[in-house]
């Protein structure tokens, strides 16, 4: 455990280390503390959007104490109902770019080589890096979502003069499945970092839609937005497959770790 | 012990074949070979970074891959820049010490010269100090085995002499030491041993002493004498050179061969000044060696 950890250290370093992480971050948790003050706009909506923001105002447990501007309304339950997704959007980039800032560096500087001549094994190294990864995704996570929460209810509180009530598939879309998408997305993307080191091309972010790098390890990202668009979806089973997946990613990974681990693909730049 | 038996190395496939060394405590053995040869693979493997595809690397009868804690003894030094960046040198060498799960050894510091770099951050450091720094690192957790890929390259004079220095000392302890180098001079200078590489096999090993034995090829040989001996030197068949005041000509056999010509250049009343060897044995082996190969 001792060398899962200074390994997850080496690894988080790399936050303060990089300069694109941390802008990534910071932009990541200005707009997640921003976006509550949409309403303040008065952003116009389309009218299939509008019928949507309205038929979403009793689901999210807000009620109206005070006469508003309907598109102030339509903007704060805008807000509000995309605040999960939107933590999850924020945090997973920052992981993305993380990820692939650090893994692609050292592959670029050769700094793996230290790593892979002392006394670590493959797991111990796999184990670290997750390690640093999900701590640094979590922390952004975490960040974002309280801004988001506060934020978001700060603006209900102001605009509707009451304190929303978000009914339990609400808060487990945000305190759960959020998270859990969150992992998956870190989890995908330093399995491929790893074990396929060539798609991660080097040590800028790797946003572009055309990287597979970056493909793959949103794919979960993808799935989550389009099951919170299906309509009467159980979020609490959602959030049960969710886990599942989750178990299996790290057992999977730790099971075939032995045989994906190639040392000289990680070496050969 | 550190032992390299029948490693075959690479990447995507093989690139250094075949290759069986012994590296005894107390010896340094050097690896010459021109770029591309295979050194930094082979050094690669035996510091543990890449398994080699067959063959074993062993510490005291222990495979270094099997037993990966074995590797605390085991101090590697990469080629270039290969160092993480982002932490103070203090920071960066207490993290490597707890992989290494060892207690920092204060006194490289000194040896190293790094005191007065600790609080500084890698990037803002000179090649010069990120080298002294790597080393550092190969050194913090006492190994008994040190492997070098190229020690002095890219270092100034001053740098690259104080790290001779400390490779020297080094050996005295004790320590195995298993080094690259392009640097002909520095590897006559530190080796004990010479293993010459080319195309990924060994061509060439034996104790630096013995190296002068290998060479097959002419020798070249410089004469500086109170006359102008080249009208002699070609009567005895030698084809011959001028450069400034001296004369240089290539012999098949330095030790039987020049006391015939100083006798003869003698007896048509030319002095001697001077006979040396132009050409550097370690050098000229090299060159035979690589010729042989291709």
């Amino acid at each position: 455990m001792r060398k899962i950890i200074a390994v997850a250290m080496l690894y988080l370093n790399k936050v303060v280390g990089s300069r694109s992480t941390i802008v990534m971050s910071v932009i990541g948790i200005l707009m997640a503390g921003l976006f509550p003050f949409i309403p303040f706009l008065g952003v116009p909506f389309t009218p299939i959007t509008e019928s949507a923001l309205m038929s979403q105002i009793r689901l999210i447990g807000i009620n109206a104490t005070r006469e508003i501007p309907k598109n102030v309304l339509l903007g704060v339950v805008f807000v509000y109902t995309q605040a999960p997704a939107l933590v999850t959007l924020f945090s997973s980039l920052a992981a993305l770019s993380y990820i692939s800032y650090s893994v692609g560096e050292d592959r670029l500087t050769r700094a793996f080589e230290l790593l892979l001549a002392a006394p670590v094994s493959d797991l111990e190294i796999l184990y670290g890096i997750l390690l640093a990864g999900l701590s640094y995704s979590m922390i952004i996570w975490m960040i974002s979502a309280s801004i988001f929460v506060m934020g978001s209810s700060f603006a209900i509180m102001y605009y509707l003069g009451s304190i929303p009530s978000p009914p339990w598939s609400y808060q487990v879309q945000l305190y759960v499945l959020s998270p859990l998408m969150v992992f998956l997305v870190c989890v995908l993307s330093i399995s491929i970092a790893i074990f396929m080191p060539k798609i991660v091309r080097g040590p800028s972010i790797q946003l572009g839609t055309t990287n597979p790098f970056t493909l793959i390890s949103l794919l979960p990202l993808l799935i989550y937005v389009m099951l919170m668009s299906t309509p009467g979806i159980d979020m609490g089973a959602l959030a049960t497959y969710a886990a599942f997946a989750c178990a299996i990613c790290l057992s999977a990974l730790t099971l075939l770790c032995h045989k994906l681990f190639d040392r000289r693909r990680l070496i050969s730049v | 012990m550190f032992k390299l038996e029948d490693v075959h190395a690479g990447y995507a496939g093989v690139i250094v074949r075949d290759v069986n060394i012994s590296v005894n405590p107390g010896e340094v053995h050097a690896l010459l070979g021109p770029n591309g040869s295979g050194k930094s693979t082979l050094l690669r493997s035996a510091a543990g970074v890449i398994p080699p595809f067959k063959g074993r690397i062993l510490l005291d009868g222990i495979d270094i891959f099997r037993n990966p804690h074995i590797k605390r003894r085991i101090g590697y030094m990469p080629e270039g820049e290969a160092i993480f960046r982002g932490f103070t040198v203090e920071r960066l060498i207490k993290v490597m010490c707890r992989l290494y799960e060892a207690k920092i050894n204060e006194r490289v510091f000194e040896e190293t010269r790094i005191k007065e770099i600790m609080n500084k951050t890698i990037g803002s450091l000179s090649m010069g100090q990120k080298r002294r720094v790597l080393l550092s690192l190969a050194l913090v957790h006492d190994p008994d085995v040190l492997i070098l890929d190229e020690p002095t390259a890219n270092l100034d004079f001053t740098t690259a002499d104080e790290m001779r220095r400390l490779i020297k000392q080094l050996a005295k302890e004790g320590r195995a030491i298993f080094m690259a180098s392009h640097n002909i001079p520095e590897v006559q200078e530190l080796a004990s041993h010479v293993e010459v590489i080319f195309r990924g096999s060994i061509v060439f090993q034996d104790l630096i002493s013995n190296v002068e034995k290998h060479i097959k090829s002419m020798v070249s040989v410089r004469i500086r004498c109170t006359g102008d001996p080249s009208a002699c030197l070609r009567e005895l068949g030698y084809g011959v050179i001028q450069e400034g005041d001296s004369y240089i000509i290539a012999v098949r056999n330095f030790d039987e061969e020049m006391p015939k010509i100083t006798a003869y250049l003698g007896s048509k009343g030319l002095n001697i000044k001077e006979v040396a060897k132009a050409g550097n044995p370690l050098g000229e082996l090299l060159r035979e060696k690589l010729e042989e190969g291709s």
